[in-house]
């Protein structure tokens, strides 16, 4: 293994301690009694007294933090009051729908944007062009989980095409959260993917692939998609995250029993110890994705395999 | 060549100075993107008018619940002659309640982002300037920002900090900070290493006189067109928060409760959810217009950096 | 080459009044050029006088921005161009190759470098890979390339300036084309490279017999390789003739002034000689000779009326007041 992945690990495990940081210090954050907030307002004071514990809401502030630490270490989120069982378990059970629904979305989105920027770029006509970029446009500027309010309302309520929400219908209830999600960002992909198309376009490998007698479709992906993509790899993984996020809102409009509807139930009750346990899980997951994209990078790009690897 | 022939034609005056070679001015673009500058600015005018002036332009008190605004079945009305876009599901009316909560939404991102692009201003410009190991780390410290989703984050910060405008903004600021500060780096990287930069530091300019002097005038045009969409971006963050039942509480008014709280009538009464997105719409096409006609500078001294970290902050 | 009259006398290209358009303007105003089957011939002037696009339009890559707005281009007999067609497509990278000015750009970084350099074999010969690698590999070895094996399993990037360009003109020249266009290939090297990679291009060349289009600033390159030259300004050939005559006693005096910009070898104490002004940009039609701000014989006559190359002479210009001009009385009878 090589020094830089050695480092990038280690960039990794930074940034998990900071995430645990942040759990801290959102905790540190709640106002009055945090113990009294986390164990919820029926607990007994028996409960309260024992969260209070585990927390170390009755040490220093230093012992606090390196019982978070430990807590975290050990992948113990705390106990949500609202479910009646441990975060961890709330999460495992749940993150599923949400995992699943975001790969699905993350599919839709390179399916949608991929070659609408090939499109786009491929024919000089401003109309394509143009109604791309207004497109992109017109869906950023509504926000996403009404798009899938439309959907449920059009292809549900109106249509009866899909289930009206929730799992049960298996496949089919999550083809509309899918589209919800993929469309805006596919559309808005498509944009960024294209002003880097264009770029390589200019590259003066396209011009010599042509005067080797190369047909421009061939060129187009096999030459300037790679390249125009690769860049994009670091964009793609915050992508990844951000579509985590809208995932998790958008599962809310589809009933979806993922870790957004949990986010939705625990923010009704006060429920702080599982508001804070989806953040920390959704910041896992994007440490994890964005490591696998600079891994793959590396990967692809030989100019970056050599820097990186000597 | 046609597009200015019919410009001129249009206005029947002879140009002064004789046409410039269309590939080179691409003059048809530019007008363009004045115009779009222009159309956003009329529109922000007239939503901080509204904004400002919201007790003479509300019809109604937003927040003054009345069984004469509830409907036959005990649930909001449609738009009328008494309430011009209708009522709530506690009767009140919504264009009042529109008016004031475009107010909260609106003046919460403005404020946030203003906040968020201080701090990223600083650190960009710190982070840029010191380079080395000190540079790196605000630079590492601002990917992880990046990294967090900064709807989570902003859920677990209201929810954490309680309900409440200024919780709200704090949220704001811990969501867009991060990719401004990626902003501000990268343009003052690249400006760095201009000549007139080169130049300066050889007549003896300290590092700050260069810092300020220097690079930050040519950073921050396109840190504050990146802000102008910022803003856009922010007030659709509210609308999320809002929708998930975080932020402003019952009974203040804004963009995002009005929609959380339209979602139980939605089938029957639309309008509780279309005239806030519609609001909510105009605001964000008006800053994005605001920003994408600032992102392209008269005077290009440095190529306007496309940050697709920022693009993707628009959902 | 191949003995037959008939063929050898027919050019290999001929090209009639070409017009180049691009945004605002021509940017080659009609050239009128002819190359003999076998025959190298450089194509010089200033950057952006219009020779790389006169390239670029023979090997039909003129791309998006520019496009063929009159005359036409005759391949061995058979317009490929004109203003309503490009018949190139077919010919690229086939009997017409290309050799492209910035060697490092060339090849797509994310792959390896031979599958890239065997694509012409492939793609005009029909040759599987191996045996396109195979064929690719000699001709590295024919240019004085070490351990062509080893260079074909590299990316691009992990290769020379030199060793690029050679690879790169050895795959252009690996189908044996009829006429080679090649971009000021020497450039974007270092000195020392340059008379390495231009020695690999005239044999290559000289192997299959092709003719050569020369582009380039360099004179020095155009008075070592080429019989031939044809000199460019502001889109314009102003004078075209055998390279040992144009470059001895130029008859434009801004192929002059060219020849006299060069550094002088042996006089260390002379000053460098440069040509006030610049080149016009985008020049659209004129009614004074192009070069007229920047001369030193400029008359009236120059700027009213743009000079026009007479016809039927093997050394042929296009200005008022030639130098040398003792064929003055011979021009007007």
């Amino acid at each position: 293994m090589s020094l830089y992945i050695v480092r990038r690990l280690l960039l990794a495990l930074v940034t998990l301690w900071a995430l645990a940081t942040l759990g801290f210090l959102l905790v540190e954050a709640i106002p009055g009694d945090p113990a009294r907030q986390l164990a919820g307002p029926t607990a007994s004071v028996q409960t309260v007294e024992r969260i209070r514990h585990a927390y170390g809401f009755d040490q220093p502030a230093w012992d606090r933090y390196s019982a978070t630490l430990t807590r975290y270490a050990h992948m113990d989120l705390g106990y949500s009051f609202s479910r009646s069982e441990d975060v961890r378990a709330v999460i495992a059970r749940d993150v599923g729908h949400t995992l699943a629904l975001t790969v699905f979305a993350f599919i839709g989105e390179l399916l949608i944007g991929i070659p609408l920027a090939l499109f786009v770029t491929a024919r000089k006509g401003r109309v394509a062009d143009g109604t791309l970029m207004a497109a992109a446009g017109a869906t950023s500027a509504i926000p996403t989980f009404l798009v899938g309010l439309l959907f449920l309302y059009l292809f549900s309520f109106r249509l009866g095409w899909f289930p009206l929400g929730g799992t049960t219908a298996g496949l089919k209830s999550y083809v509309l959260p899918v589209l919800t999600v993929a469309i805006p960002y596919g559309l808005v992909l498509a944009r960024i993917l294209r002003n880097s198309l264009l770029e390589e376009l200019e590259k003066p490998y396209v011009e010599f692939a042509l005067a080797r007698g190369e047909r421009m479709r061939r060129i187009r992906w096999r030459h300037i998609l790679p390249n125009a993509i690769v860049p994009l790899f670091s964009v793609l993984a915050l992508d990844f995250a951000g579509l985590f996020a809208m995932v998790a809102v958008v599962e809310v409009v589809f009933s979806i029993p993922g870790v957004g509807s949990d986010l939705f139930g625990a923010i009704r009750r006060i429920d702080t110890a599982l508001i804070i346990g989806v953040a920390i899980v959704a910041g896992l997951v994007v440490v994890t994705v964005n490591l696998l994209a600079d891994l793959a990078v590396i990967a692809i790009d030989p100019r970056v395999r050599r820097a990186t690897l000597g | 060549m046609t597009d200015r022939g019919m410009e001129a034609g249009g206005t029947l005056t002879i140009p002064e100075t004789p046409p410039l070679p269309e590939g080179i001015a691409a003059a048809p673009e530019r007008g363009e993107r004045r115009i779009g500058l222009r159309v956003g600015m009329v529109i922000l005018a007239l939503i901080t008018l509204v904004s400002i002036a919201a007790p003479l332009a509300a019809p109604k008190d937003p927040n003054r619940e009345s069984v004469a605004g509830l409907g036959p079945n005990g649930g909001p009305q449609g738009p009328g002659l008494a309430w011009p876009l209708g009522t709530d599901a506690k009767g009140r009316d919504l264009m009042s309640r529109l008016i004031y909560g475009g107010r909260v939404t609106f003046g919460a991102a403005a404020i946030a982002i203003a906040l968020a692009t201080l701090i990223g201003l600083t650190i960009g410009l710190l982070a840029a300037s010191s380079g080395g190991a000190g540079g790196s780390v605000l630079m590492r410290v601002t990917d992880i920002g990046l990294a967090i989703p900064g709807l989570l984050l902003a859920a677990a910060l209201t929810s954490v900090l309680g309900s409440g405008v200024t919780s709200l903004i704090v949220a704001l600021v811990a969501v867009f900070w991060a990719p401004l500060a990626r902003v501000t780096y990268g343009q003052a990287v690249v400006i760095k290493e201009r000549p007139f930069v080169d130049a300066a530091r050889s007549l003896g300019a300290g590092r700050t006189r260069i810092l300020l002097e220097e690079i930050a005038p040519h950073v921050l045009p396109i840190l504050l067109a990146y802000s102008a969409l910022c803003v856009g971006w922010a007030a659709l963050f509210e609308s999320s928060l809002g929708f998930l039942g975080l932020g402003v509480q019952e009974p203040t008014s804004s963009i995002g409760a009005m929609l959380g709280s339209g979602l139980a009538w939605y089938r029957l009464h639309p309008g509780l959810i279309i005239f806030p997105a519609l609001y909510l719409g105009l605001f964000v096409t008006a800053t994005t217009l605001i920003g994408e006609g600032l992102r392209k500078p008269r005077r290009r001294v440095a190529a306007p950096t496309t940050a697709p970290e920022l693009e993707l902050m628009s959902r | 080459m191949l003995g037959d009259v008939e063929l050898t006398r027919e050019p290999v290209l001929r090209i009639r009044d070409l017009r180049v358009g691009a945004a605002g303007g021509e940017i080659v105003r009609g050239a009128d050029l002819e190359v003999a089957r076998g025959e190298i011939v450089g194509l010089v002037g200033e950057s952006g006088c219009g020779k790389t696009t006169l390239g670029l339009a023979i090997a039909g890559l003129l791309g998006s921005s520019r496009r063929v707005v009159g005359g036409s281009i005759a391949f061995e007999g058979e317009t490929i161009v004109d203003a309503d067609t490009d018949g190139t497509g077919p010919l690229r990278g086939g009997r017409i190759g290309f050799v492209p000015q910035d060697p490092f750009g060339a090849l797509d970084p994310l792959r390896h470098v031979g599958p890239q350099l065997a694509r012409p074999l492939r793609l005009h010969k029909g040759l599987t890979e191996e045996a396109a690698l195979e064929r690719v590999c000699g001709l590295l070895s024919e240019v004085g390339m070490g351990d062509p094996r080893a260079i074909l399993r590299k990316y691009p990037h992990e290769l020379s300036g030199g060793q690029l360009q050679r690879a790169v003109i050895a795959t252009a020249v690996s189908v044996e084309p009829t006429l080679l266009i090649a971009d000021e290939p020497t450039s974007a090297l270092d000195v020392i490279v340059q008379s390495q990679v231009l020695d690999a291009l005239l044999e290559l060349v000289r192997g299959v017999g092709a003719a050569v289009i020369l582009v380039t600033h360099d004179m020095g390159v155009v008075a070592e390789t080429t019989a031939r030259a044809i000199a460019m300004y502001a889109g314009k050939i102003v004078e075209f003739g055998p390279t040992n005559e144009m470059l001895a006693s130029p008859r434009h005096p801004y192929l002059a002034a060219l020849l006299a910009s060069r550094p002088h070898l042996h006089d260390e104490r002379a000053r460098l000689f440069a040509i006030p002004g610049q080149p016009p940009a985008l020049p659209g039609r004129l009614w004074s000779c192009a070069f007229a701000p920047r001369c030193a014989f400029a008359t009236r006559v120059c700027t009213e009326e743009e000079p026009e190359v007479a016809p039927g002479l093997e050394h042929g210009f296009a200005c008022h007041h030639p130098l040398h001009d003792e064929t003055r009385a011979t021009r007007r009878a």
